[in-house]
């Protein structure tokens, strides 16, 4: 029943309506605990246990800060921001370092990078997935946590702004500086690329 | 995957009856990350304000008279009290600002601008309706780095062989023989011929002053005035008696006398 009037409901309007019908919440939970739970792992060593634990965590939080949502955001930034704090603040409290990706994201990061205009100049599509964690471990968490929010994440400049709480221009920046230190380290691990 | 954790989260919010924190907690962060802003900008005004009046008044035409060194004149001189105070809130709007809902939107460096920009244009606001002044009078008081500026000046303006006294007037017949009570306690008669009061000094026993001009008579502590700016801050004593006070006290020596 909820569901049917959840569909054709853009997260916003949800926002208002989970203010007024906690059930409403329960929309905006499916529509975000995939890709909430992709994003963790991606930037987090966490096991599957552990994520369930986190995005339940990040749910409750979101559900208590709807009425701190500001409507001038996209809803997708603003979760994104809280999920990404929450995995950083549960991160920090461990003190285990963020693998970053897997194996198998690994190949797809490298497949979506090495596409990239830029990169592509550079780096040609015959990566080993292990050669690219190495890579990856190898990166300042900063340049990583773009690289996942640009690449695999497919967000746009302006909200991964949203996401990291940082200037457009800033943004630009790391992800240039990103891209250099990926070539780096590939030119610096000679690399077979 | 983890599985479908909807419907835990949502049992979860009605089991432990988890409502969204009021919106009027929001607003108030909100509005009290905006008001530091504000306040760090205003503060930021009264510096600039009170730089502005002690670069202004800090006598850089008597240095060389006063056989000063530059560079200590320099050092006693500038307003460091302020330019530190001024760098603190810049730094304290930059990180107000950065912390309202889109505030990390902004360039840094555009947001330190705009809060020094706006802090420049209070600051000439407050120095031109007499603010800064104020305020410089009355901060004098409690600031340790004012009293040792205060003893240098008081040290380069009490030579009056160099033609610089400064002390309290403590008798005033008219604005070219009056007398003052030096800051190093000796008591000086001034007289001169349409002697220059700058603006700023209220004319009346009790006024903390500088006086320029040359010594007419050593022994008898007669002073050729030709200038009289008024002291900036207030020497001696730190709570100094009132000017009523001084005109009252000087009524009783004149009438024992």
């Amino acid at each position: 029943m909820i569901r049917e009037k959840c569909e054709n409901k853009t997260d916003e309007e949800l926002v208002l309506l989970a203010l007024e019908n906690q059930d409403f919440y329960e929309c905006l939970v499916e529509r975000y605990e995939e890709k909430l739970a992709r994003y963790i792992r991606r930037i987090s060593a966490s096991s599957k246990e552990d994520v369930e634990d986190l995005l339940q965590e990040i749910f409750v939080a979101v559900y208590r800060n709807l009425n701190d949502f500001d409507s001038g955001l996209k809803f997708s930034s603003w979760i994104y921001r809280i999920a990404h704090n929450k995995t950083i603040s549960s991160w920090r409290k461990t003190k285990s370092r963020p693998q970053m990706v897997r194996s198998e994201e690994a190949q797809e990061l490298v497949k979506i990078v090495s596409s990239d205009e830029d990169m592509a100049k550079d780096l040609e599509k015959k990566f080993d997935s292990k050669q690219v964690e190495k890579i990856l471990q190898g990166m300042d968490e900063k340049y990583r946590e773009v690289l996942v929010l640009k690449f695999i994440e497919d967000k746009d400049y302006q909200e991964i702004s949203d996401i990291l709480k940082k200037p457009m221009g800033t943004v630009g920046t790391l992800i240039r500086r990103a891209k250099k230190q990926f070539r780096d380290i590939v030119e610096k691990e000679n690399i077979d690329v | 995957m983890e599985g479908k954790i909807s419907g835990k989260v949502l049992e979860k919010i009605k089991q432990e009856k988890i409502k969204p924190d009021p919106k009027w907690k929001f607003l108030v962060k909100d509005y009290l990350v905006w008001t530091s802003f504000g306040a760090a900008v205003f503060i930021g005004g009264i510096a600039v304000g009170s730089m502005a009046f002690v670069l202004i008044n800090s006598d850089w035409d008597i240095y060389p008279r006063a056989g000063e060194n530059f560079s200590e004149y320099l050092a006693m001189s500038l307003p460091f009290f302020w330019i530190i105070a001024l760098v603190g809130v810049s730094f304290l709007s930059f990180y107000n600002y950065r912390h309202t809902k889109k505030g990390y939107r902004t360039n840094p460096f555009a947001i330190i601008g705009s809060s020094i920009v706006l802090s420049l244009a209070l600051g000439v606001l407050f120095y031109q309706i007499g603010l800064s002044e104020k305020v410089e009078r009355s901060i004098s008081y409690s600031i340790p780095y004012y009293g040792r500026s205060n003893e240098y000046r008081a040290k380069v303006w009490s030579q009056p062989e160099m033609g610089l006294i400064a002390g309290t007037v403590i008798f005033l017949e008219s604005k070219d023989n009056f007398e003052i009570e030096g800051f190093d306690g000796n008591i000086w008669i001034i007289k001169g011929d349409d002697i220059l009061w700058r603006p700023r000094i209220i004319q009346k026993e009790g006024a903390q002053v500088k006086v320029l001009g040359e010594t007419e008579d050593q022994k008898q502590h007669i002073f050729y005035g030709k200038e009289v700016r008024p002291w900036i801050g207030v020497y001696e004593d730190r709570k100094p008696p009132s000017p009523q006070v001084i005109l009252e006290e000087n009524e009783v020596e004149r009438f024992d006398n």
